[in-house]
């Protein structure tokens, strides 16, 4: 980072102009907004007016970070905020995809993170991120109805034979790292119910991988491991629930499904379902 | 019948023709002439219970561009009970690319689904060459730059099918290319556009303190007939003492000379609808609603001979 003079980026154009160099003033101010330097400013601005560049400049920054932090609670609560915002500064600059809604605001964090020096003593900080992310599209994902146990009622003998449609919200996270213990742990509320209890829950290292669901208005976590990860894979990419079985048992032959199933089910992670004909 | 019927049906203040070139734009159905908060979620529950005095919300449609979950069902919520108003801060009409069409298709389903009273929009740009940049940032006061303003508020307007309004600007630096006063260049883009105006009392106090004008001259030169909606805010000092510059906040109670500055508008030009704005260190209910009873207070001590919108649209 340069710490000399405050920069000046680019020429701004100094009279009154048709079209093309308008196209310059923007580019020039957002690159000197985006630049390295905090005391960087677009070349043109006078003395105070250059010195005021940095009031949008800080809004920006601000504002882009704080998006980011309310996007990602859980992987700024385990890097600290000082951390969370030194990364989220230099995430901002990276960042290239305009949201419809801030609120949607840091698609690429997980893999800026996964290029970041950070992973190498927090390597499951990525997955987090991308857990994270799952969450807030669960959330802002369009609404539908799902099913429940009772709406199979009728066709147990035939379950084998099921083919489900996956509710918009969903989505699978898995991970060689105890994502979902590490996320309950980071929950404001189950932190304070911890306080209160017997200090902080025991994490153990295993993979873990969870499925998102939102058959609401609440986002549901179900977490999965082993062959159960499979199982719901194939699912969601569409085969029949005996497909879905078979190729969970080839990973592991005491794979017990009815648990599973049960659990999937009522996680309201189906809008709907259909006797599969042919086809796995 | 439809919203828009009943917007065409009403005696619309804001429709006149004149100065105007594009003319088939209809007017928006115009928010109660009280006063309105912007919605905020921690609110909802005093805001369902009883709102008053508040009669009218603004939301800022970005919020609610999702696709569904717990942000729209809230939004449909409010809207049962009250007007709502869309005030925009991303569609970026202080740019210069072409306007974003997924984000205006976003806009406008949100239109259709909520017929807001009124949109609205900032002369400001939020973006440029796909970079994101989430704050309000100045647009030169140029010919070339308003022909492209009102370029794209008639893309909007077309885009929703109704007359928006543009709020002026909060400066806090005068870029050197400026070749007009911004009161030029914000009434050339609506007599041009057919838009209307939303008139930020507070930004034209912060910018009159930041540039060293006159508040009141700015504020005495606005047609009465072009102003559909007030905003009023709290503003601060920048931490940086040495320079004395005010920041547009949003975290504070309306100071007193903004006051002073609206009571001299509305004086003038009559009841308006008037949001308190209010983004940071958002207070308790009972604290904005006080923010909100004030300005009604203004409205109802109006003199019922200064010139109402439905006499300024006969004239």
């Amino acid at each position: 980072m340069r710490t000399s003079n405050p920069a000046h980026v680019g020429d701004l154009p100094q009279t009154d102009f048709m079209s093309g160099p308008e196209d310059g003033f923007h580019r020039t101010f957002c690159a000197a907004l985006m630049d390295q330097d905090p005391r960087a400013y677009p070349a043109g601005l006078d003395g105070r007016a250059a010195r005021r560049f940095a009031i949008y400049r800080n809004n920006v920054h601000r504002g882009l970070q704080d998006a980011l932090a309310a996007a990602y609670p859980v992987v700024k609560s385990l890097v600290g905020d000082t951390f969370f915002y030194r990364l989220a500064g230099d995430y901002i600059r990276t960042e290239n995809h305009r949201p419809p809604s801030l609120a949607l605001y840091g698609a690429g964090f997980s893999v800026f993170l996964a290029g970041h020096a950070v992973v190498a003593t927090l390597p499951y900080l990525p997955d987090i991120a991308r857990l994270e992310r799952a969450w807030l599209e669960a959330l802002h994902a369009a609404d539908a109805s799902a099913i429940t146990a009772a709406s199979l009622a009728g066709f147990e003998d035939r379950l084998a034979l099921l083919r489900f449609f996956v509710h918009p919200a969903v989505r699978l996270v898995a991970s060689q790292f105890p994502i979902h213990a590490i996320w309950q742990a980071n929950q404001a509320d189950r932190q304070q119910a911890e306080q209160q209890n017997n200090g902080p829950a025991q994490i153990l290292y295993r993979a873990e991988a969870v499925l998102l669901a939102r058959p609401y208005y609440t986002v549901k976590l179900v977490r999965l491991e082993g062959a159960g990860v499979e199982f719901a894979r194939q699912l969601l990419a569409g085969q029949r629930v005996g497909a879905a079985y078979e190729a969970a048992l080839a990973e592991d032959t005491h794979f017990d499904v009815t648990p599973v199933f049960a659990q999937l089910l009522a996680s309201g992670m189906f809008g709907a379902f259909t006797l599969g004909q042919g086809g796995g | 019948m439809t919203a828009l019927q009943t917007n065409l049906n009403s005696c619309n203040d804001l429709n006149h023709p004149q100065n105007r070139i594009f003319k088939n734009v209809p007017p928006s159905a115009g928010l109660p002439r009280r006063a309105g908060v912007g919605f905020k979620a921690e609110h909802a529950s005093d805001v369902f219970e009883n709102a008053d005095p508040v009669s009218w919300f603004e939301v800022h449609p970005e919020n609610y561009m999702v696709a569904g979950g717990p942000r729209l069902k809230m939004l449909s919520q409010l809207r049962e009970k009250f007007d709502i108003s869309l005030h925009g801060v991303g569609l970026s009409l202080g740019g210069w690319e072409p306007l974003d069409k997924a984000h205006l298709a976003a806009l406008r389903a949100l239109v259709d689904r909520f017929e807001p009273a009124q949109v609205s929009e900032h002369i400001a740009w939020s973006g440029h060459e796909g970079k994101y940049l989430a704050d309000l940032l100045p647009t030169p006061l140029t010919t070339a730059s308003l022909r492209h303003l009102v370029d794209a508020i008639d893309q909007v307007q077309n885009a929703i099918g109704q007359r928006i309004l543009i709020e002026n600007p909060t400066s806090y630096l005068a870029l050197p290319q400026n070749s007009m006063p911004e009161t030029d260049f914000i009434l050339q883009a609506a007599r041009q556009s057919g838009c209307g105006l939303l008139i930020d009392v507070n930004n034209i106090f912060i910018s009159a303190h930041n540039l060293g004008f006159d508040g009141r001259d700015y504020v005495d030169v606005l047609p009465a007939d072009l102003i559909g909606e007030i905003h009023l805010a709290g503003h601060e000092q920048d931490a940086d003492t040495s320079d004395n510059v005010l920041i547009d906040t949003h975290s504070r109670p309306v100071s007193d000379p903004v006051w002073a500055l609206y009571r001299r508008l509305v004086e003038r030009i009559g009841a308006t609808p008037t949001l308190i704005e209010w983004d940071n260190d958002v207070p308790d209910w009972h604290t904005l609603a006080r923010e909100a009873r004030q300005a009604n207070a203004i409205l109802d001590g109006l003199d019922a001979t200064a010139a109402t919108f439905s006499q300024r649209a006969a004239s």
